[in-house]
């Protein structure tokens, strides 16, 4: 069942959805919520499930100036004090010439995979949005996803030796996920890793080299063990990762036409 | 399994489950383990091969299958399943080597995934299931007659079996092929059971009339739904190869 939100505050909601109210919509949603712990306290008196698929809301981004933090403070505490099974965000497409809307020239999706990246990081990850985010620093970074990022601001923590870490440290490393954890969990009960193990197990250390240890050994090619020296390194990767249309290969002959000024001294033979 | 001897052989089977499990069972009973396993079907004569050819025998083979549940865990057997469903050209020897091992050790086996064959097998699994689950959503019915339907497909692996399952009990009362061009291999349903046949000279059957009607709102559906403000081609094609389109009635 979803009871969609749609804007993250209240003065938001009088804004662009005045037939909307905060208290309206989470009153039904605290009911259905109850309503399945109740149902599943019971089993006995309720034969069949209610919701069995669980409560799912969706809030739309980019069409109202909330920061990431006040959108992920109110996610965080749907999935702490409601139980939601999922909160979907959607970035705002620009459809109707209203003076109360924004026109944005494309849907803002980075932002909108940012979001979803932190909600995976907050529901499987076992992160708080104060980790993640704090007045300072209200909105995710543009380049780095926000576990790197957040991983860069606290070096302190790294690096992890994979062999002796738990589970929940191991899920802090970035690129290092649920199933790359349990993985790594089953298979250092037999022997403990090192790096060609890990690329066996087929983890990916793109990001991970960075962070982790292996039988207290630094990844080799990876010779610093500091913030500029990794922040550059992650930022220059996923420069190379994205598409920019802005750039492209430079070729010797295609583009580059004689000038007058070259053909002034080609005549004169000054080249 | 360490210590059992290496024999320079060749053994040649017929391409089945069960002719693998007599594999494993000879192999077990002499405490030898060959050079290489073939499939007969794809097997390119050479004479510096010593060839053996192994018929298949269905006793061997159920008492290496109830071996496999009971004595190491049904996973295992779900592994090299799946993995003898994969295109791979080592995989038979891999999941011999995996079995055995297995009898060694028992359930342990999954875990030690550093360990090569066992990696390869996890990995082939994982491949023909990822496969098997894409095409749950790619593959297209097509009309042919009344409650008869054909869908074509191109895998890379042959999991003509599981996928079939699958539809069956999705669509338990309908007459269905699966036509698996690749290989070709007809998986047919007649409303009760399921059979797998070669199909090299089979004609396609022509489709009813309604079809081309239900294709041409198909697409308009398609098309009706994308947002094109949102298109994101690379996440597209991660979840639906291009190697799988030619199949599809709408063009993404």
């Amino acid at each position: 069942m979803s009871i969609n939100i749609e804007l993250p505050s209240n003065d938001s909601l009088k804004l662009l959805a005045p037939q909307k109210e905060k208290a309206g919509i989470l009153k039904p949603m605290t009911y259905v919520s109850n309503s399945i712990k109740i149902n599943k306290l019971d089993k006995n008196r309720f034969k069949e499930k209610f919701v069995p698929a669980g409560q799912t809301t969706q809030l739309i981004i980019g069409a109202t100036p909330e920061s990431d933090l006040k959108i992920l403070k109110l996610s965080e505490s749907l999935y702490n004090k409601l139980n939601l099974k999922r909160v979907y965000y959607s970035a705002y497409i620009s459809i109707n010439n209203d003076k109360n809307l924004p026109t944005l020239e494309s849907p803002p999706l980075l932002r909108e995979n940012r979001l979803y990246q932190a909600d995976w990081l907050l529901r499987f990850y076992g992160f708080k949005v104060d980790e993640l985010l704090d007045e300072n620093h209200p909105n995710f970074n543009t380049i780095l996803d926000p576990k790197c990022d957040w991983a860069l601001r606290h070096l302190d923590k790294f690096p992890v030796e994979i062999n002796k870490a738990d589970y929940f440290t191991l899920l802090k490393i970035p690129g290092i996920g649920v199933i790359s954890a349990k993985k790594i969990i089953r298979a250092r009960r037999n022997c403990s890793l090192d790096f060609e193990a890990l690329k066996k197990l087929g983890i990916t250390l793109k990001r991970a080299k960075y962070f982790i240890t292996c039988k207290g050994k630094y990844f080799e090619k990876v010779y610093k063990f500091n913030e500029n020296f990794i922040e550059t390194n992650l930022v220059y990767q996923e420069r190379n990762s994205m598409p920019n249309p802005e750039f492209h290969q430079l070729s010797l002959f295609d583009k580059l036409q004689p000038t007058k000024e070259d053909e002034l001294k080609c005549l004169t033979g000054n080249l | 399994m360490s210590n059992w001897k290496l024999v320079n052989r060749t053994y040649i089977y017929d391409g089945t489950f069960d002719g693998l499990l007599t594999i494993v069972f000879n192999c077990y009973i002499a405490k030898t383990l060959p050079q290489k396993i073939v499939n007969s079907n794809n097997y390119v004569e050479n004479f510096l091969d010593n060839t053996v050819l192994i018929q298949t025998d269905y006793e061997k083979s159920k008492r290496i299958f109830d071996g496999i549940v009971n004595n190491i865990c049904k996973e295992a057997l779900y592994n090299s399943y799946y993995a003898f469903l994969s295109n791979d050209k080592e995989k038979e020897i891999n999941i011999l080597k995996y079995i055995l091992n297995g009898f060694d050790i028992g359930p342990e086996i999954n875990n030690k995934i550093t360990i090569s064959y066992v990696f390869k097998v996890m990995n082939l699994r994982k491949k023909a299931l990822a496969e098997c689950h894409k095409l749950k959503g790619l593959l297209r019915f097509r009309e042919v007659s009344d409650n008869l339907c054909y869908a074509s497909i191109h895998p890379d692996n042959n999991i003509l079996e599981p996928l079939g399952k699958h539809f069956i009990s999705r669509l338990p009362s309908m007459q269905f092929i699966i036509h698996d061009k690749n290989k070709d291999l007809c998986f047919v349903y007649n409303g009760k059971e399921y059979r797998i046949i070669n199909s090299k000279n089979m004609t396609i059957p022509s489709f009813s009339e309604d079809e081309i009607k239900y294709q041409e709102l198909w697409k308009l559906f398609f098309n009706t739904i994308a947002i094109r403000e949102r298109s994101n081609p690379r996440c597209q094609m991660q979840f639906m190869p291009k190697k799988y389109w030619k199949d599809l009635i709408e063009e993404p």
